[in-house]
C-alpha cells in the first residue's frame, strides 16, 4: 500500500518544484533605472531629464511672472479656472496655506523641483559609470547636473525663502524620519546656490559650440548671467535684512532671515554683473538689433526702435541678446494666438484666435511720457486728463503708432516708443512684416464696433490692451480660418 | 451678477426668455426636452430555449441552447441609412457528455459557447442618457427639416450654435453605429476515479482541465455631423434657410473609428484526492487535498509602456486541505489550510501558508433534545477561528519591481531653436520605486455560527457573527515628505483595521391547504469597522486622525449656512479654497479649531460611512391554484450620502450635478436647485444651493455637511404575477406548459432624499435605475 501512496506522491513533489518556476513570470530584461546609464546616448535621455522640471516659459498660467503680480488679466473666472491660471488667482488675492496656488513645494512627493532635485543627483551620482563616455565629457554633463540643481534650489529660494538643502537623496526605503531634515536659513541657502555653479563653472563649455545640439544646454555664459541674478535677488531687501520675516525662526531659536542688512551683497552682485556682461561680450552676445528684410520699407524714425523690442523676445533667428534659450517650449500657435488681437485681418473669421490675454492699465500706466519720464512726474504730460477723450491730430510724430483722426484717450498719446512697440490698445497700429511698409500698419479699432471687438464669448482682452512682443512678426492670415505663425523660444 | 462679477454679457436675453416661455417659434426660440427626444418608452425583447437530454447504462448527454434579443429605447434618424438603435443578441449553447469508463471511472466532457451581437449608437446607452442631459435646450433644435430651397442637402441638419462646438446628444446618438462582438468558449474535462477498490476504501481522486478562450472587438462608423443654424430673413422675420456652421469639420461620409480589443486564453486545472469513511459507525474521519493551476494570457490592444507587462501570463497556483473529524454526528472538528503562490510578490515572499480550526456541535443530535423534536429538529452551533492572505494589494501587477520608462517623451527636453533645427531627448521616469519588502494582506477571522431549524424545518434560522481583523495592510508611507523629491509613492505593509459584524437568515414556509402555500425569507446583515493602526502625518489635531474610523467614514467641513452677504464674508473668519473669492451667499463652515481661518485643520468626520453599515431584505412567495404571487424588498441602512457639486469629477470619469459647468455642453438644473437658490433678490440662507456659479467654486464644492444626506433606502425591488395554464387545455395543444406573467422591478422605493436614487450616490444625473415592467408568456414544447 505505501507504494501506491508513493505513487500519488510523486507526481506533487515533482509539482511542488517546478510551482516556483511557474509563478515567476516576469523576464529578466525589465527595465530599471540602472539601464539608464548603460550607455552615453540612455545617460544623454536622462540629462534631458534633469532639464525637463525647468518652468516652461509659455506656461502662461503655471508661471508668477504672467499674472501673479497684475502683469495680465483675463475676462472672467468661469472660462479660466484657479486650476489652470493659479498665477492670476494669486493677483485676485487668493493665496492661501490650506491648497497654496502654484504649489512648487508639493504635497506628498509632488513637488516638481524637489523631484528635479532628486533626479540630478541620481546623475550626478552615477553618470561616471557610463562606460562609452570620454571624462571630460562626464565631467562637463555632471557639471550641468549641478548647476540645474543649484539653479531648482534656487527657485525653491525665491518662492519660499529658507529651504531644505537637498546635496544627496535619501534612499527610498530609508526611515520617513531621515528625511525630516530642518530648514536653511536664507543666507546659508544663497551660499550654497553661489557655491554650487562656482564648482560647476569649470567644467561647463564656455559658450555652445553646435547651435543644434548645445542652444539651450548650461554654458559659462548662462552660468555667469544666472549667478549675477541669484546675487542681485540675495542682495535684495527682500532676503537682505527683510525684518518682515523676523519672526521666522527655526527650532533652536535662529532667525532663518538675515535681519541686519549688509550692503557688502551689492558689491559682490555688481561684481558678478560686470563678470557675466564682460563674459558674454566676449562671446559676441550683446543687444539685439533687428535688420530689415529687403522687401520692407521703413518710414517711421521709431520702427527700427519698436521692432528692436518685440523681436528681441519674439524673433524667429537666434537673438544675440538671449544668453539662456528655453528650447523646449516653443511658442507656436498655442501661445501666440493667446496674445494676437482676432480681428487682425477682417476677411477672416479665425476663430482660433484665442485672444485673451489683456495687459493691465496699470502695466500701460508704468511706460514713460515721449520724454522719457514716468507720466506722473513729466510736467509737460497732462496726466491729471489722461482718461479724457481726444482725437489723434493728423500729423507725422503720430502716424506710425496712432491713427490720424481716430478719438480715443488722452493716455495713448505722446508716449515713449517702448509703450508702442510693446502694447496693442483702441486708436493703435499692428505692424506685421506682410503690411510691407509701416506705413501700411493695421489699425485697432477695440470697440464693440470696431476690429478687434470681443468676438467670442471666451476669447477676447478684458482690459483693451495686447501685448505684441509675444506675436512673431512674421505670422500670416489667411482665409477659411488660416492662421500660420512662426515659431520663436524665450528666454529663461 | 452674482454668478460672475466680471462677466458684463448677460447669456439670453430677457427677449429670449420670454420668447421661449411664449413656444410661438419653436425653430428660434427652442425649448426642447432631450431625454423625451431621444428615447421610446417601450421595447421588446425576445428569449427562446431549448434543451435535449437522454443516454443510457454508458453515457448520457444533455444539450441545451438559449437565445435573447434585447432591442433599446432609442430614436433612429430617418435619413441615414444605417440603424443606430440598439439591438443585442445573445446566444448560449451548452452541451455536457458524462460517459462511464469502468465501474469505477468516470468522465465528463462539457463545451459552453456564449456569443454576443451588439450593434448600437456610438455612445453607450449610460453615455448617450449623459449627453442628453447635457444638450442646451434653449439654442438650438436637435434637428432641422431643410425647405424647398435647400432640399438638396442629404444629410440630417443637426442643430448647434456658435461655432459649433456645442453638444447636441441627438447628433451624437445618429452619427454613427458601433459593433460590439464577444465570444467566450469553453472545453472542460473532468475525470472522477473511485480508489476504494484499488488502494483504500473511501480514497477518491478528482481531476478537471479547463481551457476558456474569450474575445472581444468593437468597432464603429460615424460621420462628423454637419450643425446647422436658422437664418432670419430681415423682411419676413421667417426662417429663410439654415446656415452651416462648421464646413471644415463636418463630413457626410462614416469613418471608421477602432474600439477595443481583447483576446484571452485561460487554463485552469485541479486535481483532489479525497478520503471519506466512517469507522465503527461513530468516528467519521475525512480529509482531501486539491492543488490548483491557472495560466492566463492577454493581449493588450495598445503599444504603450505597460504592454509588456500587460502580456505577461497571469498565474497562481495553490495546495489546500482539509481533515475532519465527526464524533457520532454531534461533534465536529476540522482543520484547513492554503498554502498559496502568487506571482505578486518578490521571490521571498511569494509563498503563504494560512490555516484555520473549526468546532461544531450539532445539539439536536443528543439524548436530551429528544422531548423537543420536531418543535427543534435542528440545532447546531459553530465556531471557526483561521488566517487569510490577500494578495490583492494593489491594480498594478509586479507592484514590487521598479517600474521606470527610459523612453518618456514626456520628461525630456528639447535643445535648439525652431530655425537652426533641434535635438530632440526622450528623458526617465519612474512611475514605482522598486518594493521587494512588500508581503501579504492577512486577516484573522473568528465566526461564532448557528443553525436553528423548527416544526420539521419549516422555520429556519442561521446566524453568523464575525470579529476580523486585517493587518499588513499595504499603504502609502505618509511620512515622506514632499523634499525627498520621490516621483511615485513609497508603499509599505503599515495598516490595521479591525471589523466586525453579523449575518442572519430566516424563512419559513406554510402550506395552508392542498391549493394555497406561503413561503417567507428575510435576511439581514451588519458590519462594521474602524482602523486601528494607519500611518499618518503627526497632525496638531486629534480629530484629523484616520484612526477609529471606518475605511468609508467621510471627512469634511461643517456648514453652517449660506453667508448673507460681501460684508458677512468679510467679517468671517477667512475661507482658504484658492480658486474664486468667497463671496455672499457662498457655504459658511464652522472654524472647529478657532483659529480664525478655515482650512483643512477644521475638517472633520461627517456623517455615517458612505457604505451601509446594514442591508436587509425580505419577500414572500404564495400560490393559489394556478396563480402564484411573489414580491420582494431590499433595503439599506446606516449610510450616508454626498451629493456631488462639481461639474464632473476627473477620478471617478462621472459627471456630477453642479448646474451648467461648461458652455458647450452644460449639466442639467434640477428643479429643486432652481426653485431655491441665493441670489441677491432673495438672500435666503437656508438655500438648497449655494450662489449660482458658471462653474462651481471652489469653497461650494468642498465635502461639508451642506452636501450631506440620509442615505437609508427601502426598495419593492421585484414582483411577479403569473398563471399556469391548466395540464387538460395544455395536452389538447400538444405542449408542456404555458405561463403568463406579468413582472416589475424597481417598482417603489422609500427613502429619506428625495432628489434622486439614493444608489447613484453623489451623481444624481448619472443614469438612473430603471422601473421595468415585463409582460410576457413563456411556453414549453
Amino acid at each position: 500500500m505505501y507504494k501506491r501512496i508513493l505513487l500519488i506522491l510523486f507526481p506533487i513533489t515533482l509539482a511542488m518544484s517546478s510551482c516556483n518556476k511557474f509563478i515567476d513570470v516576469i523576464p529578466d530584461n525589465v527595465p530599471v533605472i540602472e539601464h539608464a546609464f548603460n550607455l552615453r546616448t540612455e545617460a544623454e535621455g536622462y540629462l534631458a531629464t534633469c532639464y525637463n522640471r525647468l518652468p516652461a516659459s509659455t506656461n502662461t498660467g503655471g508661471l508668477p511672472g504672467y499674472f501673479s503680480a497684475d502683469e495680465f488679466w483675463l475676462n472672467s473666472t468661469s472660462n479660466y479656472s484657479a486650476g489652470a491660471y493659479p498665477g492670476w488667482y494669486i493677483a485676485q488675492g487668493q493665496q492661501n496655506s490650506n491648497s497654496p496656488l502654484l504649489n512648487y513645494w508639493g504635497s506628498g512627493g509632488s513637488g516638481t523641483y524637489w523631484q528635479a532635485i532628486n533626479d540630478c543627483n541620481v546623475f550626478i551620482e552615477r553618470v561616471f559609470t557610463v562606460p562609452d563616455m570620454e571624462d571630460y565629457e562626464k565631467e562637463r554633463w555632471a557639471a550641468e547636473a549641478k548647476f540645474l540643481k543649484a539653479y531648482y534650489h534656487y527657485l525653491l529660494v525665491r518662492a519660499y525663502g529658507p529651504i531644505i538643502i537637498k546635496d544627496e537623496n535619501v534612499p527610498v526605503f530609508a526611515d520617513p524620519s531621515e528625511s525630516h531634515v530642518p530648514r536653511v536659513a536664507v543666507d546659508a541657502c544663497f551660499d550654497y546656490i553661489v557655491k554650487t555653479i562656482d564648482e560647476a563653472m569649470p567644467y561647463l563649455l564656455e559658450v555652445e559650440e553646435n547651435p543644434i545640439i548645445e542652444i539651450g544646454r548650461v554654458t559659462q555664459v548662462v552660468a555667469k548671467a544666472v549667478k549675477a541674478e541669484i546675487l542681485v535677488e540675495a542682495a535684495s531687501p527682500l532676503f537682505n535684512g527683510n525684518t518682515d520675516m523676523q519672526l521666522l525662526k527655526d527650532d533652536n531659536g535662529n532667525p532663518l532671515f538675515n535681519q541686519t542688512y549688509d550692503e557688502n551683497k551689492w558689491v559682490k552682485a555688481a561684481a558678478a554683473c560686470k563678470e557675466a556682461i564682460d563674459f558674454a561680450h566676449l562671446h559676441n552676445k550683446k543687444l539685439h538689433v533687428w535688420t530689415s528684410p529687403a522687401n520692407f520699407t521703413v518710414n517711421g524714425p521709431n520702427t527700427q526702435y519698436k521692432l528692436n523690442l518685440r523681436t528681441a523676445v519674439s524673433g524667429e533667428d537666434a537673438s544675440t541678446e538671449t544668453l539662456w534659450y528655453d528650447t523646449r517650449s516653443i511658442a507656436g500657435l498655442g501661445f501666440q494666438t493667446d496674445f494676437t488681437p482676432r480681428g487682425l485681418v477682417s476677411d477672416a473669421n479665425h476663430s482660433g484666435i484665442t485672444s485673451f490675454m489683456g495687459a493691465t492699465l496699470n502695466m500701460a500706466q508704468k511706460f514713460y511720457s515721449a520724454n522719457g519720464v514716468p507720466i506722473d512726474e513729466d510736467k509737460t504730460y497732462p496726466y491729471a486728463a489722461r482718461y479724457e477723450l481726444t482725437t489723434v491730430p493728423n500729423q507725422n510724430k503720430y502716424k506710425y503708432d496712432l491713427i490720424a483722426g481716430y478719438t480715443t484717450v488722452r493716455f495713448h498719446l505722446d508716449r515713449e516708443p517702448r509703450f508702442y512697440g510693446t502694447l496693442s490698445f483702441d486708436g493703435g497700429r499692428y505692424l506685421m512684416l506682410f503690411n510691407k511698409n509701416d506705413a501700411d500698419a493695421i489699425n485697432t479699432d477695440y470697440k464693440s464696433t470696431g476690429n478687434i471687438k470681443p468676438s467670442s464669448p471666451t476669447g477676447y482682452t478684458n482690459t483693451g490692451y495686447m501685448v505684441k512682443k509675444y506675436v512673431n512678426i512674421g505670422n500670416t492670415y489667411g482665409s477659411s480660418n488660416r492662421h500660420d505663425v512662426v515659431p520663436y523660444a524665450l528666454s529663461f | 451678477m452674482t454668478r460672475n462679477p466680471l462677466s458684463k454679457d448677460a447669456t439670453y436675453s430677457l427677449e429670449k426668455i420670454d420668447k421661449t416661455a411664449a413656444g410661438e417659434n419653436p425653430t428660434l426660440y427652442p425649448a426642447v426636452d432631450w431625454l423625451d427626444f431621444v428615447t421610446r418608452k417601450v421595447t421588446t425583447t425576445q428569449n427562446y430555449n431549448l434543451g435535449i437530454s437522454g443516454g443510457g447504462q454508458l453515457a448520457k448527454y444533455n444539450v441545451s441552447a438559449n437565445y435573447t434579443t434585447d432591442n433599446g429605447l432609442l430614436k433612429v434618424e430617418p435619413i441615414n441609412d444605417f440603424n443606430s438603435n440598439v439591438r443585442f443578441n445573445v446566444f448560449n449553447f451548452l452541451s455536457n457528455v458524462d460517459i462511464n469508463l469502468t465501474k469505477s471511472t468516470q468522465l465528463v466532457a462539457r463545451v459552453k459557447a456564449n456569443l454576443q451581437d451588439y450593434n448600437g449608437p456610438p455612445s453607450s446607452g449610460t453615455e448617450a442618457y449623459g449627453q442628453a442631459i447635457r444638450s442646451n435646450p434653449v439654442l438650438f433644435q436637435p434637428v432641422y427639416t431643410p425647405g424647398e430651397n435647400q432640399s438638396y442637402i442629404k444629410h440630417p441638419l443637426f442643430g448647434n450654435f456658435d461655432d459649433g462646438q456645442y453638444l447636441n446628444a441627438y447628433a451624437e446618438i445618429v452619427k454613427g453605429y458601433s459593433e460590439k462582438r464577444r465570444s467566450n468558449l469553453s472545453f472542460q474535462t473532468e475525470l472522477y476515479q473511485d480508489l476504494s477498490s484499488i488502494i483504500t476504501e473511501g480514497l477518491k481522486f478528482r481531476g478537471l482541465l479547463n481551457v476558456t478562450r474569450r474575445s472581444y472587438f468593437e468597432q464603429s462608423r460615424v460621420y462628423n455631423p454637419f450643425y446647422y443654424t436658422p437664418v432670419i430673413d430681415p423682411v419676413t422675420k421667417q426662417v429663410s434657410s439654415y446656415f452651416q456652421l462648421n464646413p471644415q469639420t463636418g463630413t457626410e461620409y462614416l469613418n471608421f473609428e477602432p474600439g477595443k480589443r481583447e483576446l484571452t486564453a485561460v487554463v485552469y486545472g485541479e486535481a483532489q484526492v479525497s478520503y471519506n469513511r466512517t469507522f465503527a459507525q461513530k468516528h467519521g474521519i475525512s480529509a482531501s487535498l486539491i492543488s490548483t493551476l491557472r495560466n492566463e494570457v492577454f493581449t493588450p490592444q495598445d503599444q504603450d509602456e505597460n504592454s509588456l507587462i500587460k502580456t505577461l501570463p497571469k498565474r497562481n497556483i495553490s495546495f489546500s486541505g482539509n481533515a475532519s473529524y465527526i464524533f457520532d454526528e454531534r461533534y465536529y472538528a476540522q482543520f484547513t489550510f492554503g498554502y498559496n503562490g502568487s506571482e505578486k510578490f518578490a521571490a521571498g515572499s511569494r509563498w503563504g501558508f494560512f490555516p484555520s480550526f473549526g468546532v461544531a456541535w450539532s445539539v439536536h443530535k443528543e439524548k436530551f433534545m429528544e422531548g423537543l423534536w420536531p418543535t427543534i429538529s435542528n440545532l447546531r452551533f459553530r465556531a471557526t477561528h483561521g488566517w487569510i492572505g490577500y494578495d490583492n494589494i494593489s491594480d498594478e501587477r509586479f507592484f514590487y519591481l521598479s517600474k521606470v520608462d527610459l523612453n518618456d517623451g514626456g520628461r525630456g527636453y528639447t535643445f535648439g531653436l525652431p530655425k537652426t533645427g533641434s535635438y530632440l531627448l526622450s528623458g526617465v521616469s519612474i512611475d514605482r520605486y522598486a518594493n521587494p519588502f512588500v508581503n501579504w494582506e492577512i486577516s484573522r477571522q473568528t465566526n461564532l455560527g448557528i443553525d436553528l431549524g423548527m416544526f420539521k424545518g419549516a422555520l429556519t434560522f442561521s446566524g453568523d457573527f464575525y470579529n476580523q481583523f486585517r493587518y499588513n495592510i499595504v499603504q502609502n508611507r505618509a511620512a515622506i515628505p514632499a523634499s525627498t523629491g520621490l516621483q511615485a509613492p513609497v508603499r509599505a505593509n503599515l495598516g490595521e483595521y479591525k471589523s466586525k459584524g453579523f449575518e442572519g437568515e430566516l424563512s419559513y414556509t406554510k402550506s395552508v391547504t392542498k391549493d394555497l402555500y406561503f413561503q417567507g425569507r428575510g435576511t439581514f446583515t451588519y458590519s462594521t469597522g474602524e482602523y486601528v493602526y494607519y500611518e499618518e502625518p503627526n497632525f496638531q489635531y486629534d480629530y484629523l486622525s484616520r484612526i477609529g474610523l471606518h475605511s468609508n467614514q467621510v471627512r469634511g467641513y461643517i456648514a453652517e449656512r449660506l453667508f448673507i452677504d460681501d460684508n458677512e464674508v468679510f467679517n468671517s473668519p477667512e475661507q482658504q479654497f484658492g480658486g474664486e473669492p468667497v463671496l455672499g451667499g457662498d457655504i459658511k463652515y464652522v472654524d472647529v479649531n478657532k483659529d480664525g481661518v478655515i482650512n483643512s485643520n477644521d475638517r472633520v468626520p461627517i456623517g455615517l460611512p458612505t457604505t451601509p453599515e446594514i442591508s436587509y431584505g425580505f419577500g414572500l412567495t404564495t400560490g393559489y391554484k394556478s396563480f402564484d404571487f411573489s414580491f420582494f424588498f431590499s433595503g439599506l441602512a446606516r449610510t450616508s450620502l454626498f451629493i456631488n457639486p462639481i461639474y464632473y469629477d476627473v477620478d471617478d470619469e462621472k459627471y456630477g450635478v453642479a448646474p451648467f459647468g461648461s458652455v458647450a455642453a452644460p449639466n442639467a438644473v434640477l428643479q429643486v436647485w432652481a426653485d431655491s437658490y441665493w441670489s441677491e433678490e432673495h438672500q435666503d440662507i437656508y438655500a438648497r444651493w449655494p450662489r449660482l456659479s458658471q462653474t462651481p467654486t471652489n469653497n461650494n464644492s468642498q465635502t461639508s455637511t451642506f452636501w450631506m444626506r440620509n442615505g437609508n433606502l427601502l426598495r419593492l425591488k421585484q414582483v411577479d404575477i403569473g398563471y399556469n395554464l391548466n395540464q387538460s387545455i395544455l395536452k389538447r395543444y400538444k405542449m408542456n406548459g404555458l405561463r403568463i406573467y406579468f413582472s416589475g422591478t424597481n417598482l417603489f422605493k422609500w427613502s429619506p432624499f428625495k432628489l434622486w436614487d439614493p444608489e447613484l450616490g453623489g451623481y444624481g444625473l448619472g443614469y438612473p435605475l430603471q422601473r421595468v415592467f415585463n409582460f410576457g408568456i413563456n411556453i414549453n414544447i
